[in-house]
Parts: structure tokens; sequence; C-alpha cells
């Protein structure tokens, strides 16, 4: 392509688009040219989702103007938006769990016979014919509920192919995968600009920008903050423009000195909620003074693990043994008494009450004993006396503990369950998923805060999707695939080409 | 053995009496759990058909007059229903309370402003609907069985074949399903969820009222208070236990019709107390209630630990 003839596929001008006490986008200008791939990066908040809803046609601009080919248009549905040959794979898939891929991506235009039913077998193969064309992987008869993380994906990059999208925009698409996956995502998004389709990448890991994207847009606070060609940029000057400071893309931390050990699992089994064996003869120990981490995709039992050990799943079989006494069949609550704390990975649901006021979530696990209560009766004065310290030291932004935990940022409300966790001086910190929805800022906050745990003689078990998050947070990492370590690995030692193998649940 | 005699012709008869109302209700609740909506209310959308109804009758000397107002009246509710929810956002759940509660209510406060009674309204100018009898069946080994019944027992068949198609081969179904299981993806396919759900609230409301004046013009041809007597909830069983699919409703409908039949039909027999047969269907209703919750237990059955 010579840059004469270079058509722009989309053209956003001036875009601005408020809610009540926020601007999420303010007089936004982005340009994404036709055939190439355009990354869209900035930290939760920035305006990023904001921007691709707007344009999907989920949500309107209050002011501004949109150009798609280069003609101006309105998108005030998404039926408009699919009619101009847009397509969104969204960070959680859209997919019917019960209908098969071909039904999930047929679906509301299957092909009809001259009687008026759906022609089942004409959907099949057209999906085949489709998922063919582009290298997608995906037999049209397996029920998402028994596919993986990937063939879903698969599946719903196939719906907007199928929809005829010319313009396909990925939101987060790489979240759930394992680098392997990932590097067939990228393959797969090769092959869509070999076929003359454009792809708007959203993603807040520089790395994969660096590696897929063309050109890259960085966002922060609804505002537009810089575009360039990737060949140009680096993922330090990223990273800058993405914060707005400086950011230590590295966690500074000494050697670990690990002393006596505070938690042993022996040999734990874990079914989950369906009945299937999600951990299996799984063993670990962690000590004092040391942060061990575990590295796997989601899914594959480290939501059953960590929900064992804090007491919300009973165990199958096997022991828990903490700071010397067997666990595995006692309450949450006295687990937490003997010094167990627990971050959740689902702060929204399990780790706050979002319709209630900070202090109540601060409060949640301590208000029952002196001195924030008397007698049975909550002291007002001590446990908002209480709410302001943790507030203070944990550097909660907000006017004050009397707001509802739910307006926070999601990095503020993070900090509001690892003050409450931490509040207690806890043993042993699970901390699952800590950094999920948080901006990178508070990502460097959440960090330091495990690294000082461990140096105060704590222990941390730090479990993550994240790979970088793990391999540069913790000391020793195990990698889980299907509910068993498949390796343990000193991150210093190992590399990520390896350590998606381990993850694959690939052993040398 | 004695007892294996009840199982004739007219205990056929009397199961798919008795099936007809939960199934109408039941296929009403199947499409509306198919879209997600927990339709609570159709109790009350049954009794006020069947009140409805049988006034339209008593007044117009009509049983079509007294039909179309019941369904009327059936529709209404749902649209009640289909307003409470979903526009201005009330509880599903607790709307449908209401509903069946202030159908109760009401239909005896008009039954005693407007007739003048307490309990029951019977009357020789109520018209009722008249059972169909097909010619070409007449001294045919299948008169017996396929003859002769009220026009909503056809219908209940007739429907289970047309759900059928339209829940598994049509877009309507898939939309509809797609709604019920995974609206954002529905959203997403250009599916409007909220016609979907509006769609079958409706549907029910217009089953609920068949079944009403099934109740009230055709398997007999009066109203009593609270006639609908459980017919809603056991309906919203029906469709539980057949995993609200058409055809599993269905069944799932003759084998409380039978249940209810059988204890008919023992009444006689064995001389029973008749009040310890008016039980049986609700006796029925938490038998499978146990059964659903057994089958969700089999259904996550933990996988045995393998030996080391």
């Amino acid at each position: 392509m010579t840059q004469n003839n270079i058509e722009t596929a989309v053209e956003v001008k001036n875009i601005t688009k408020s809610y009540p006490g926020v601007t999420a986008n303010d007089s936004v200008d982005f340009k994404v040219l036709k055939g190439e791939i355009h990354a869209l990066v900035g930290e939760n908040g920035a305006g990023k989702s904001t921007l691709v809803k707007i344009l999907y046609g989920i949500e309107q601009p209050d002011s501004g103007e949109i150009f798609i080919n280069d003609k101006p248009v309105e998108i005030n549905k998404v039926d408009k938006a699919i009619e101009l040959g847009i397509g969104m794979v969204h960070q959680e898939f859209h997919l019917v769990p019960s209908f098969t891929a071909a039904e999930n991506i047929g679906l509301g235009q299957e092909p009809r016979n001259s009687r008026g039913f759906i022609d089942w077998d004409e959907l099949n193969s057209e999906v085949s014919n489709i998922a063919k064309k582009y290298g997608l992987d995906v037999d049209p008869k397996l029920r998402m509920i028994d596919a993986s993380v990937g063939i879903q994906q698969r599946t719903e990059i196939l719906k907007t192919l199928y929809r005829n999208a010319n313009i396909l925009i990925l939101d987060e698409p790489t979240a759930v995968l394992t680098p392997q996956e990932t590097d067939e995502l990228f393959e797969v998004i090769r092959s869509l600009v070999d076929e003359g389709k454009t792809v708007i990448f959203i993603t807040h890991k520089l790395r994969e920008v660096m590696e897929i994207s063309d050109r890259v847009t960085v966002m922060r606070d609804g505002k537009v903050q810089g575009v360039s060609n990737t060949k140009d940029t680096s993922p330090e000057e990223l990273a800058k423009l993405m914060v707005g400071r400086e950011v230590f893309m590295q966690v500074e931390k000494e050697e670990a000195k690990p002393t006596e050990k505070v938690l042993e699992v022996k040999n734990l089994w874990v079914h989950d909620a369906r009945g299937l064996l999600a951990v299996k003869n799984l063993s670990l120990d962690v000590h004092k003074g040391e942060i061990v981490g575990i590295a796997g995709v989601d899914g594959n039992g480290q939501t059953e693990l960590v929900e064992a050990l804090s007491g919300l799943r009973p165990t199958s079989k096997g022991e828990v043994i903490f700071d010397g006494k067997n666990i595995e069949s006692i309450s949450p609550r006295k687990r937490r008494r003997a010094g167990l704390a627990h971050v959740p990975e689902d702060r929204a649901n399990t780790g706050l009450n979002l319709k209630l006021d900070i202090w109540e979530n601060l409060v949640g696990t301590s208000y029952f004993r002196s001195p924030l209560s008397k007698g049975g009766i909550i002291s007002m004065k001590n446990v908002v006396d209480h709410s302001n310290n943790l507030r203070e030291k944990f550097d909660i932004r907000t006017p004050g503990v009397f707001v509802r935990t739910g307006s926070l940022s999601g990095g503020n409300q993070q900090k509001v369950v690892i003050a409450r966790e931490l509040s207690e001086d806890p043993l042993l910190t699970i901390a699952s998923q800590p950094t999920r929805g948080v901006d990178i800022g508070n990502i460097e906050a959440i960090h330091k805060q495990l690294v000082e745990i461990r140096d105060s003689e704590k222990a941390v078990l730090l479990v993550s999707a994240e790979l970088d998050e793990v391999m540069s947070v913790a000391d020793r990492v195990a990698v889980i695939y299907e509910g068993e370590i498949v390796e343990w690995v000193n991150p210093k030692d190992v590399d990520q080409q390896q350590m998606g193998l381990y993850m694959a649940g690939i052993k040398d | 053995m004695e007892w294996l005699e009840i199982f004739d012709i007219s205990l056929f008869r009397s199961l798919i009496r008795s099936a007809t109302p939960i199934a109408l209700i039941g296929f009403g609740a199947a499409m509306c759990s198919a879209s997600g909506v927990l339709n609570i209310g159709l109790e009350g959308k049954m009794l006020n058909a069947a009140f409805v109804g049988i006034a339209a009758s008593y007044y117009s000397g009509s049983a079509l007059t007294g039909f179309i107002w019941g369904v009327s009246a059936g529709v209404l509710t749902a649209i009640l229903f289909g307003v409470l929810s979903f526009n201005l956002g009330a509880d599903e759940v607790l709307v449908g309370l209401a509903i069946n509660i202030f159908s109760i209510a009401g239909t005896r406060y008009l039954l005693e402003t407007l007739f003048k009674r307490r309990g029951f309204f019977s009357d020789p100018s109520i018209q009722g609907i008249d059972p169909i009898n097909f010619e070409f069946l007449v001294d045919t080994r299948f008169e017996k069985i396929l003859s002769g019944y009220t026009p909503s027992i056809y219908l209940v068949f007739f429907l289970a074949i047309v759900l059928y198609l339209v829940y598994y081969k049509t877009r309507l179904g898939t939309a509809i399903r797609a709604t019920g299981e995974n609206p954002e993806a529905a959203e997403d396919a250009g599916i409007n969820t909220l016609r979907m759900k509006w769609l079958t609230v409706i549907f029910s409301g217009v089953l609920a009222g068949i079944g009403g004046t099934f109740l009230s013009l055709e398997n007999m041809t009066l109203f009593t208070e609270g006639m609908s007597a459980g017919k809603g909830y056991i309906g919203l069983v029906a469709s539980s236990f057949g995993n609200n699919t058409p055809l599993g409703t269905f069944g799932a409908s003759l084998f409380f019709g039978l249940g209810d039949a059988i204890g008919i039909r023992l009444q006689g027999v064995y001389e029973l107390d008749s009040r310890l047969i008016l039980m049986v269907p609700y006796a029925l209703t938490v038998v499978v209630l146990i059964l659903i919750g057994i089958r969700q237990r089999i259904r996550v059955r933990p996988v045995p630990i393998p030996e080391q």
C-alpha cells in the first residue's frame, strides 16, 4: 500500500461524552487507517471503553462526528454498527453456553429454508467455510460449555466475520489467553488484515502493542495523549503517556529471606460447583518472608484452590496446615482469627459490598471485636477513627469514609479490600488477582505493599493470571494447569516462552 | 390385579382433562423461563380469566364472547405484570405474588358486588364451551379416545408440536432461548431482548386466559372462589420439571394429570376421603419438586477422587 491511496476506516472527530461526575471522552480525535492493526491503549478509566462503545453504537456521544470509510455516520444502535461493517469482540464473551459454536455465530441471522425453519446444516457449513478462510480452528457443532477460552474467543471473532464485519474491535483479547494462545490470536489477526480487514486492538499490555500493532493511540483521563507509528515509539514512552509520569515497570525488591513454614497444603483435592475436580492432589508450602506465586491461565483451579484455603469452599481430600494447625474444616472467620487474610479475585461480589459505605467494608471482618464494638454495640467513634486511619495509611482516594464503595474507581475499591485485609496484620495474605481492573499507578502501589508484607516477615500467596505480575513480584512460582502444579520455577531463571509451555500443561 | 382395571379409557379422558390447564400454564411458564422471566403471576392471570370469562358469558349469553373476554383478562393481567416488572423495574417474583393475591381478592369482591354471591356462581344463562365431536370418528374404535373433548384440549396437543418447532427450528425460538441464557449475546446479535420478554409474557397471558376459561366455561360451567387452586403454580413446576422445553413440559403436565385422574378414580373405588383426593395434585407437586432437586444433585455429583 502506498502512502497516497490510504483510506481511513474509522475517523472520530471531537467526540465528547460525559457521565454524571466524569467526562469519559473529552474532545477525542481518533483515526484508524484501512487495513491496519491499531492499538488503543490506556489505563482503566482512561476512556477507551467509552470510545469503542460509541463506535459500536452502545453509547451515544454528547457531541462530535464519526466517519466510517470517509463517510459521516450516526451510529445510534448496535444494529447500525453491524450494518456499517463494525464488529466487536467483548472482553467478557457474549456467548450462549448451551448453544453450539454455529448457533452462537448465526444467532439472529440463521439461514432459513423455504418453510421458514432454520437450516442448521447450511449454517454449519457456512461457519466451517469462514473458519477455514481465516484460519480459525472451530468445530461448528461444539457446545460453548465444552469449549476452551481460546475457542470461545475464536467463536466471537467468527461471529463478527459472519456478519461481514470489516472493522473488528477486540477489547483486551489477550487477558484470558496463554502466551501460546496469544501467539495464535496474533496469527489470526494478521490473517484478518491480510484479507483486508481493519483491527482495533484494545490492551494495556505494552509488550503486545509493540508486537502486533502498526500504529498506537494512547488515552488518559478521557483525552488522547498521543498517536504514533509503533516502530517509532517504545514501551517506556507509551507507559509514560498512559500514566502521566515515569513508571517503574520492574518491582524493586531484595532477595527473599524465607524462615519458618506458615502454610502447608498436602495432597489437596477440591471439587468445583459442577462437581468436577478442580484441584487435584496439589501440595505446596509458603514460608514467612516470601511471596509464593501461582501462575496459570484463568480457570485452571486457582479459584477453587483459593476458596478452599480461605474456607469458602469445602476441601474434598487432603490437608491444609496453617501455623501448625489443621484448618481445612474450620470456618472462614476462625481462619481469619488465626491470621489468614484473603484478597478475593472477585472484588465486586466477594471482596466488597459495593452498596455499603467505605467504612462498613473496612470493618466488615472486625466490627464485632473490641474496640470497634463494646458489649455487642458498634462504637461509631472508634469505627470511624479506625476507618480514617486505614484510609490514610492505604491512600484510599475518597472524599470521606461515608461514601458508597461502589462510587470509587476499581483501584481505590481494591485498596479498600487490601486495607481491610492487612489491618489485622495477618501471618499469610492470599492475594487473588489483586490488580485485576486496577490502573497502572495503583498496580505499582499494590505490588509494593505485597513486597512490604514479605519484608516484615509475613507470607504472601499471590495468585494471578497476569504472567508479568507473578514473575516480577513472586519469589517462587508454581505453574498450575488443570488443577495440578506442573512445575515450580524461580522467576529469574525462566523465560516467557518456557512459562507459556508450562501454562499449557507441557512439561519438558 | 383388580386395581389395574382403573387404567381404562375414562381414566385417560380424565387425565387429559386434568392435564390441560396445567399444560396451558406450563407452556407459558416454559416460554417465559426460556426468555429469562420467572412468571409466578400465572395463577392470578388464570383466575382473572376464569372469572371474567364466566361474567362475560353470563351477560352476553355467548360462550365465544365469554372466551374472548376471559383471554383478554389473562392478557391484560400479563400486561400489568410486564409494565410493573419491565417498565417500572419491580421485582418479578414480588409482582407475580402481588398479582396472585390481588386476583383472589379482586374476583371475590366482584363476585359479591356483581352477582351478590359468596363462594361460587352458577346460572343457567351462562353458556359454556361445548365439546367437539368429530363426525368421521363416530362408531370407530378411536371415537372414545379422540373425540368429544373441549377445544382447549385439542389446542394443547397442537401447541406441544408447534412450540417444539418454534423452540428448536425458528429464529424466534433461538432468539428467546438466547435472551434467557445470555441477554448480552442476544443483544449483540441484534435481538431486542425486552421485546422477547414481552412476547413470552403476553403469550403466557393468552395461555393462562385460555386455561382460565377452560376451568370456568369448558370443564365446568361455573365459577368458584380461588378456582385456579394452585394450577398456576403446578404449571410452573411442570415447566421446570420439563426443563422449560415444550415437550418436557407437556410430559410433566400429563404426569400431573395422571396423578389427579388416578386420585379421582380411586376415590370411587375405595370410597376414600374426598379431602385426601383433593390433596393429590399438591402432594405430587412436592414429589416432583423433590425429584427436580435430586436431578440437580445428580447433575453435580462429585467426580470420585482417584486412588493413589
